[in-house]
């Protein structure tokens, strides 16, 4: 005991560790009372495992049991639409536990770890942001004092300077709308995982990991292959840092050959699609197709209409069904987030984040908010936007998280309910 | 300064990162080479990647045996249920997704594909249409060959001339534009 007493006052990551886990095991606590109610207003004994995997974690669950397979003569959809890395997971977890856990709780083992290891990687990357931000403001002003700036940065990191203010960006990963899909067996925890722990390394410029969590991602979920354009981003802004020349052309050139000479960058940059390449060779050998996870996409939904801005206008405009109406707004409000995120200079996130909606856009707006949240950055966007409520605008930011509440607890509830707007 | 500037891999190294990058990208080529000649039977190319087909029938199960008569629904009941039937998941385009009483067509050209595991020298196609609503007519063709029309509901029987083992045959109901038909029953026979 005195060594854990002895560990909290000395680690300030233990700290940390331990303070997101209370905010993790309050917000659990949520989902099994959110249960409670359910089952007492419904007058039904579900199990919290049974309501929370509902719709695709069924797939999940079949494939944890018996890997992929071949769609019957009754039901064109395959379970090859799911990408690997989390069904892998799951399945050595289950074979290793040798079936002693069902596979409906593997997943939401793996899912819950998963999640807490993305919010511990989101806290310590937005503490980082300020206080990179704060020796920047240093460099910038050499003309203020080095105390008054000290002074600033214990503001932010609170009292004991365990950086209390950022974790606010766990409690929003673990609380806010949608967040209950990183509790069941949903691939969007560990693809959220993947993506905080890419975004980490390229903070510490440690691009080559950065290309290797790409790759993860890439398993996880085809958007994964985007972030090979987070990281070009990234790669340019700490060129730019160094770089002398001054015009555009200059630069970017420049950026170029930098980049080549340097294999480490070259390398995390041919990482970042490996995870779906592999699985794309995997799919030749298992049905004859490496496009069959996209190729399937046809047994789920037959309507085509052009894409983004065509899916955008059905959806906005209620010429498909209401649910789809809201979710086209969604959408609209989360580009309005993406772009808040790279006019306050989040560049690669901002960019990262548009593309990740922009692709599921090419065909429908179902199941947006799910990639959305599944897209981490939109957490870094709205905890940007939450942390600059100081002052007059404090009302504000508890509001919005009143709000969030609310709306989580309200989701919850449908979702148990298995209701087809979540889906 | 960043720090992989700081910590510089030496040469033998640096050859190392570039020779695994290039391996990288003859591994993405010839992946995406895999992709241009996917490895797949009939009815998955029909179904998932030229959506010719607007039924799945199953692996290897457009292969069709002459004399089979086969309903056109759905594999499932109202109920959820399997039918007892054989069931004509070979409809191409240009049927209604519903088709828990036979299919009607919801276009101006609507179709049915078999590819047959034996040959005939004088075929003939047998269909039930159920329902029939508007003033126009609809005629049917084995790929470019009229075969005839109907205007009304009832049995209707089509020459179709010899047939080939392995041939996949098309037939396609042209309708006039007010035209709407359910289809029950199909057979194809010798």
């Amino acid at each position: 005991m005195s060594m854990i007493t002895k560990a909290y006052r000395e680690k300030e990551g233990f700290r940390l560790f331990l303070k997101l886990l209370m905010i993790f095991l309050i917000s659990r606590l949520f989902m099994l009372i959110m249960m409670i109610v359910y089952n007492k207003t419904k007058g039904v004994d579900y199990s919290i495992s049974f309501l929370m995997n509902e719709w695709d974690a069924k797939w999940y669950a079949r494939m944890t049991e018996k890997g992929y397979m071949f769609p019957t003569d009754y039901n064109p959809q395959a379970s090859w639409a799911f990408f690997p890395m989390y069904v892998l997971t799951c399945r050595c977890l289950y074979l290793i536990c040798g079936g002693l856990i069902s596979a409906d709780w593997v997943g939401i083992i793996v899912s819950n770890v998963c999640i807490f290891i993305a919010a511990y990687t989101a806290v310590k990357y937005v503490r980082d942001l300020k206080t990179s931000k704060l020796k920047a403001e240093v460099d910038g002003r050499k003309k203020e004092s080095l105390a008054s700036l000290a002074d600033q940065g214990k503001e932010h990191e609170g009292p004991s300077g365990d950086g209390n203010r950022s974790l606010l960006i766990g409690l929003l990963m673990f609380m806010a709308p949608y967040t209950f899909y990183c509790a069941a067996m949903y691939t969007e925890a560990m693809f959220i995982m993947f993506i905080a722990l890419f975004f980490r390394a390229c903070q510490k410029r440690k691009y080559l990991l950065a290309g290797l969590f790409s790759a993860l991602a890439s398993a996880s979920r085809i958007v994964g292959c985007t972030l090979v354009f987070a990281l070009l981003v990234e790669l340019y802004l700490d060129y730019e840092e160094r770089a002398q020349v001054q015009t555009l052309a200059k630069k970017v050139l420049g950026f170029v050959l930098d980049t080549i000479e340097q294999p480490k960058r070259v390398l995390g940059l041919m990482l970042c699609p490996l995870g779906t390449f592999s699985y794309m060779l995997y799919l030749y050998f298992f049905c004859g197709d490496p496009w069959a996870f996209m190729h399937v996409q046809i047994a789920w939904r037959e309507e085509h209409y052009f894409p983004i801005l065509g899916v955008l206008y059905k959806a906005c405009t209620g010429q498909i069904e209401n649910r789809y109406t809201y979710m086209g707004w969604f959408c609209i409000a989360m580009f309005g987030i993406y772009i808040y995120m790279i006019v306050r200079k989040h560049y690669s996130m901002g960019i990262f984040g548009i593309i990740a909606l922009l692709i599921p856009l090419t065909s429908h707006v179902m199941s947006t908010c799910r990639f959305t949240v599944g897209s981490y950055v939109v957490f870094v966007g709205v905890y940007d936007l939450l942390d600059r409520m100081k002052g007059k605008l404090l009302w504000l930011k508890y509001l919005i998280l009143a709000g969030f509440f609310v709306a989580e607890a309200f989701a919850l509830y449908i979702w148990y309910n298995s209701d087809c707007w979540l889906m | 300064m960043s720090n992989e500037l700081k910590k510089t891999p030496g040469r033998g190294h640096k050859a190392w990162l570039y020779a695994v990058s290039l391996v990288l990208v003859v591994f993405y080529i010839l992946v995406l080479y895999l992709g241009l000649k996917p490895n797949v039977g009939i009815e998955y190319k029909m179904y998932y990647i030229s959506h010719e087909l607007s039924d799945w029938p199953g692996f290897g199960k457009l292969t069709y045996s002459l004399g089979t008569k086969e309903i056109c629904t759905g594999y499932l009941d109202t109920d959820g249920h399997l039918v007892p039937y054989k069931v004509c998941a070979r409809k191409g385009q240009g049927w209604n997704r519903w088709q828990y009483y036979g299919s009607s067509n919801n276009a101006r050209e609507s179709s049915i594909y078999y590819l047959l595991d034996e040959d005939s020298q004088s075929s003939s196609y047998t269909i039930e249409i159920v329902d029939y609503s508007g003033k126009g007519k609809v005629e049917l063709y084995r790929g470019d060959q009229y075969l005839g029309e109907f205007s009304d509901k009832g049995i209707y029987t089509y020459e179709v001339g010899s047939l080939e083992k392995g041939e996949l045959i098309k037939f396609t109901f042209k309708s006039d534009s007010d035209v709407e038909f359910r289809i029950w029953s199909a057979i194809l026979d010798k």
